[in-house]
């Protein structure tokens, strides 16, 4: 059995994969049903109180998907990462793998390459379901604006998975691996805030689906992409050097 | 020939040495077997010829590249979500090699699991579990392979049926077993390594060991009273320690064997003893482990003084 295979059967067997097929592939179906079906809720919604939502549009329905992907999406995907990569967190089985070559950086190819597979199998499913809800339900979406998006949307995956692989190869627990990966992420996400540095960010990419495919789309965030770009093949090499010194 | 030598292995962890100066030289299709009280340093010195720690000093010699040295850790672990078959699969492409799915029933059945092919792991036993792990180990070819404690926390069926599979691995496969139980040890290798504090007292094959340690000694049996024989016997020149045990028994040890045939049943018949028995006594291994251990540790108080 190759590494690789053995990859897709933790993911599979191990139900990592369902639950983050499961969260995107929700979030999918269900936002452009709620964005929808918004007005009528709210007019049906008593107190005395009148609030008027705007009318549906694909754009909405489609931001309210990417602004939930990208949070309780990654949330999902570090801590199933963190599940995977954390190969120190039990010794014994670490002795399993470790014993079994004299490059354990090599451990960690098959496993990022195939949780990056798997998140971005995932971000498709979710992006196609609301693609398909949205049409059918709102209206018509750009096609390639979508793609554009969504091949961004790829990019941050790799990124968050690169983040938690750098993690694992400094500290053990898988608990401790997902929450400082989080932390991470979470950082950038408020420095994002100031306005000089966001468009150079990884989190630019992280809601660029529905940037992308709004009615004044802002262009490709190429800066933001490069940067990411290099940043991810950056942390996967500190993640593989890490790995391959630990043993103490 | 060697199969695995280590010159001035040491190992510290910040100022605590796991393991000080140790030259391990395990002979090619041994059952060596590596005893020392808990804290001796077994472990650390099983993971740094693993590859699993690296060593603080000194260098780890293994005939080959990787895959020719397989660890078993004390207690194994696999995927819980693998069958047993799936396990040694996967062992096998770790290595970067493969095994047709006969070879890897063949290996199963070697270690008694061939029933529970494809069965999860994760409901196995912990016997079980040692014995897949062996068999993990085995299915990559190694020459020598490294099992830490193989029988700890097992019943005593489990014990017997792990040490003998192990006892079968030599001379096909070069063994290193640790343990902290002694029957065990001698009872499966020939060569043992006495660890104790990081530093390696003894390496050699048992039955050497029990050889050079024995300073021959004798129990005799008599019928009371017992007062004569022992001035007689204290009053020799060949017998150099004379010790009443229990009362009727005499143990006494002489460093001249042939002096104490020549001259015993003279002794014994000049001081009228009705002798019950008279049998050579051996020190056992643990007699001998206990006495190594114990000087050195009287000889690290000195030097710590």
């Amino acid at each position: 059995m190759s590494p690789w295979r053995l990859e897709a059967l933790r993911l599979w067997r191990t139900r990592r994969l369902a639950a983050l097929a499961a969260v995107y592939v929700i979030l999918g179906l269900g936002i452009p049903v709620l964005t929808y079906e918004l007005p009528q809720l709210l007019k049906h919604t008593s107190g005395g109180v009148r609030v008027i939502a705007p009318p549906p549009t694909p754009v909405s329905s489609l931001t309210g998907f990417a602004s939930n992907a990208a949070q309780l999406g990654t949330l999902v995907l570090v801590v199933v990462a963190a599940a995977s990569l954390a190969i120190d967190a039990r010794p014994a089985l670490a002795a399993f793998y470790r014993s079994r070559t004299r490059r354990p950086s090599r451990l960690l190819l098959p496993r990022t390459a195939v949780l990056a597979l798997a998140g971005a199998a995932c971000v498709a499913a979710g992006t196609g379901c609301c693609w398909y809800e949205t049409d059918v339900l709102i209206g018509p979406l750009s096609v390639a604006a979508l793609s554009g998006g969504f091949g961004l949307e790829i990019l941050w995956v790799c990124f968050c998975v690169a983040v938690v692989a750098v993690w694992a190869g400094l500290v053990r627990s898988v608990l401790a691996v997902a929450g400082a990966a989080l932390a991470t992420l979470l950082v950038l996400a408020f420095i994002s805030s100031i306005h000089p540095v966001a468009p150079w960010l990884p989190t630019k990419l992280a809601a660029s689906l529905a940037s992308l495919a709004g009615p004044h789309p802002p262009g490709a965030p190429w800066r933001a992409l490069a940067i990411t770009a290099v940043a991810t093949a950056g942390l996967l090499a500190a993640a593989g050097f890490r790995v391959q010194h630990r043993a103490d | 020939m060697s199969a695995v030598r280590t010159a001035g292995l040491t190992k510290r962890y910040g100022t605590v040495a796991a393991l000080e100066g140790v030259d391990l030289d395990v002979p090619e299709g041994a059952l060596f077997g590596l005893v020392g009280p808990n804290g001796s340093g077994k472990t650390t010195l099983l993971e740094t010829l693993a590859g699993l720690r690296r060593p603080s000093a000194g260098t780890v010699t293994l005939p080959g590249p990787a895959g020719v040295v397989a660890y078993c850790p004390d207690v194994a672990e696999m995927e819980p979500w693998l069958t047993a078959i799936e396990v040694l699969d996967a062992a096998v492409g770790l290595l970067g090699a493969s095994r047709c799915r006969g070879d890897l029933q063949a290996a199963l059945k070697r270690v008694g699991l061939a029933d529970v092919a494809g069965r999860r792991v994760g409901g196995f036993s912990r016997g079980m579990t040692t014995r897949l792990n062996i068999a993990a180990a085995l299915i990559g070819d190694p020459a020598v392979i490294l099992i830490d404690e193989p029988a700890a926390a097992l019943d005593p069926a489990g014990r017997a049926e792990i040490l003998g599979l192990v006892a079968s691995l030599a001379p096909a496969t070069t063994v290193v077993v640790s343990s902290h139980d002694l029957a065990d040890v001698e009872a499966v290798c020939d060569h043992v390594g006495i660890l104790t504090g990081g530093r390696l007292l003894y390496q050699g094959p048992i039955a050497q060991l029990l050889a050079n340690a024995a300073t021959p000694s004798w129990q005799l049996v008599v019928r009371p009273p017992t007062e004569p024989t022992l001035t007689a016997l204290g009053g020799s020149c060949w017998a150099a320690s004379v010790e009443q045990t229990r009362p009727g028994e005499i143990e006494f040890t002489s460093p001249d064997p042939e002096a104490v045939e020549a001259n015993l049943a003279g002794l014994l018949a000049g001081c009228a003893a009705r002798v019950v028995s008279l049998s050579p006594m051996r020190p056992s291994f643990e007699q001998i482990f206990l006495a190594l251990t114990a000087k050195a540790a009287t000889s690290q108080q000195q030097d710590a003084r």
